[in-house]
């Protein structure tokens, strides 16, 4: 299932490096992240971790890069998949959602650089 | 007596309520102490291995009395793993599939069993006390643990491609130029998706194979997704519908089911070792006990993996010594063999909340009846030999991870004291205690 969070606008400075960054919080979650960034070839993340995307720019425009991040949780005794991105410091998802309702959610998001 | 009853009745509420919201890593399973089995209060002869629970108590009666009154339970068993008692950080492979020798000590468990009802001659009750220890060795551990990083990375190659073809596929949808029909689109998305690096990486710059996965892909999508419109709510359906038919395309739920039946079930071969003592009471004399039964188990065992995960088969050997001067003296003019070789099979079904087991055994005892040495040396010895089966089936229901409920059914060995008949018709209750929590173990490297 899709979760489109609310688009972001976020200011960067033009020689700031711009990173993503993924948490998952609960033991036994994985997942695959990609960032679409405009007029590039896109980032992939696998695991957690954080990923640098670009001088600020570079990203700054009309286009929107866009963030498309697919979590699992593979421990059958976790309930919950649970995962947050923070694009240049400022936190963009905070998502959860039940095992029992999706286990393969797909989480969306689209930043303007300013 | 009913008051009692609804205290123990409260009890497994309490118990049951409790559990359901935590994050234990290991449900308890179906009783099967050794101490519980050596004074014949766990009516089963195969082990199954223990779950990590750090503290096991069984409840071991059919609740109702000779005369349908309700009955509060005096046959207990107790088994206690001291790995658990502690928390143990680690990564999940290494939870999952430890190494034989880190299996040996995290299995390892004591276990204590008590009844008031162990039956000399004449039905007279005494107590008697079961003492036991046993622990599981895991083989096969490295071979299922890159088995698991292979239907892992599986998974997440097949996600990280999804990602980013669904990516251009919203820079397509979102961004100029826009197409105009869900040809157009399908052409535009998979058009950037071969032109990005990224992308090209997965398939390691083969060409010739990246070509070949866009043309069916494309094929697929335009067969397959909904009218392209700008209105926004079509808009969210056309979306939809994307992620759906690209998750579909790269097998995203069967290769995530793949990991998550390697991950629960453990498949591969274990071994687990038991042995326990009986001592019993037979004047209820705390200064007076002998020890009339000695047990020893070997429990080979195999779990499936893949589809079939939920069938374990085990085998068992179980070697029982009986104390002849006790039971020549409590057991007068019956038949006691010294050496009991029970040998057979056991087959155990596993679903969510329910599992089945049976169990088939064979006996062969054998005593020596006397031994005589003559002049030159020669030692003459006279033994008699008798053979028997045991069959029987169990259903077990777990009410909450922590506690279980099973039923036995079937017949049981010749007992040599033999007052109620060879028929098995038992239920219990295991509860747990303790044992590895999610908190415990650390994130996937």
């Amino acid at each position: 299932m899709r979760y489109p969070y609310d688009d972001a606008t976020i200011t960067v400075g033009d020689d700031d490096d711009v990173y993503v960054e993924v948490i998952f919080p609960d033991e036994g979650t994985t997942g695959t992240t990609n960032i679409n960034i405009p007029g590039q070839d896109s980032k992939g993340l696998r695991n957690a971790g954080r990923v640098l995307i670009g001088k600020g720019k570079t990203l700054k425009g009309e286009d929107q890069t866009m963030i498309t991040s697919s979590p699992y949780n593979i421990e059958p005794r976790i309930d919950k998949i649970r995962e947050n991105i923070t694009v240049a410091g400022v936190q963009v998802v905070a998502h959860e959602n039940l095992k029992s309702a999706d286990t393969t959610p797909q989480i969306e998001v689209c930043i303007t650089f300013v | 007596m009913k008051s009692k009853l609804y205290l123990l009745l409260l009890c497994i509420g309490l118990q049951s309520s409790a559990f359901c919201q935590s994050t234990d890593l290991e449900k308890v399973k179906a009783p099967s102490s050794p101490a519980a089995a050596v004074i014949g209060i766990q009516p089963t002869a195969v082990l199954s291995p223990k779950s990590y629970e750090a503290l096991e108590t069984a409840v071991f009666s059919n609740f109702i009395g000779e005369q349908g009154q309700p009955l509060i339970p005096n046959n207990f068993g107790l088994e206690f793993a001291p790995y658990w008692t502690k928390d143990h950080p680690m990564p999940i492979q290494e939870y999952i599939y430890p190494g034989p020798l880190q299996s040996l000590w995290r299995n390892l468990s004591f276990s204590v069993a008590s009844t008031q009802n162990y039956i000399l001659k004449d039905t007279v009750k005494s107590n008697a006390l079961g003492f036991g220890m046993r622990t599981t060795i895991y083989f096969n551990g490295k071979k299922v643990r890159e088995s698991i990083d292979s239907t892992l990375n599986n998974l997440l190659s097949a996600s990280e491609l999804k990602d980013a073809v669904y990516g251009w596929g919203r820079r397509a949808a979102k961004h100029t130029p826009k197409p105009d029909n869900t040809s157009k689109f399908v052409d535009l998305m998979v058009g950037s998706s071969l032109a990005d690096k990224t992308i090209r990486g997965y398939f390691f710059n083969d060409w010739a194979l990246m070509n070949t996965y866009f043309t069916r892909l494309g094929l697929t999508l335009k067969k397959e997704l909904p009218a392209w419109s700008e209105d926004k709510d079509k808009e969210k359906i056309f979306l939809d519908s994307l992620n759906s038919q690209l998750a579909r395309f790269v097998q995203l739920t069967d290769k995530l089911k793949n990991v998550e039946l390697n991950v629960t079930n453990r498949p591969g071969w274990k071994l687990d070792i038991a042995g326990a003592l009986a001592l019993d009471f037979p004047a209820n004399d705390f200064n007076f006990s002998i020890a009339p039964q000695q047990s020893v188990w070997l429990t080979p065992s195999y779990r499936f993996s893949g589809k079939t995960s939920c069938i374990e088969l085990l085998g068992v050997f179980r070697y029982n010594w009986y104390n002849l001067g006790f039971y020549k003296q409590y057991f007068e003019n019956k038949e006691t063999y010294e050496h009991n070789f029970d040998y057979g099979l056991s087959l155990n079904l596993l679903f969510k909340k329910l599992s089945l087991h049976v169990e088939a055994l064979g006996r062969y005892s054998k005593t020596i009846i006397d031994q005589s040495t003559d002049a030159s040396g020669i030692t003459t010895t006279r033994s008699k030999t008798q053979t028997d089966f045991q069959c029987i089936g169990t259903v077990s229901y777990q009410i909450s991870k922590k506690l279980m409920l099973s039923y036995n059914f079937g017949k049981q060995f010749e007992p040599i004291l033999s007052y109620k008949g060879t028929l098995i018709s038992v239920v219990n209750l295991n509860f747990g205690f303790g044992g590895p929590t999610a908190a415990d173990v650390t994130n996937l490297p």
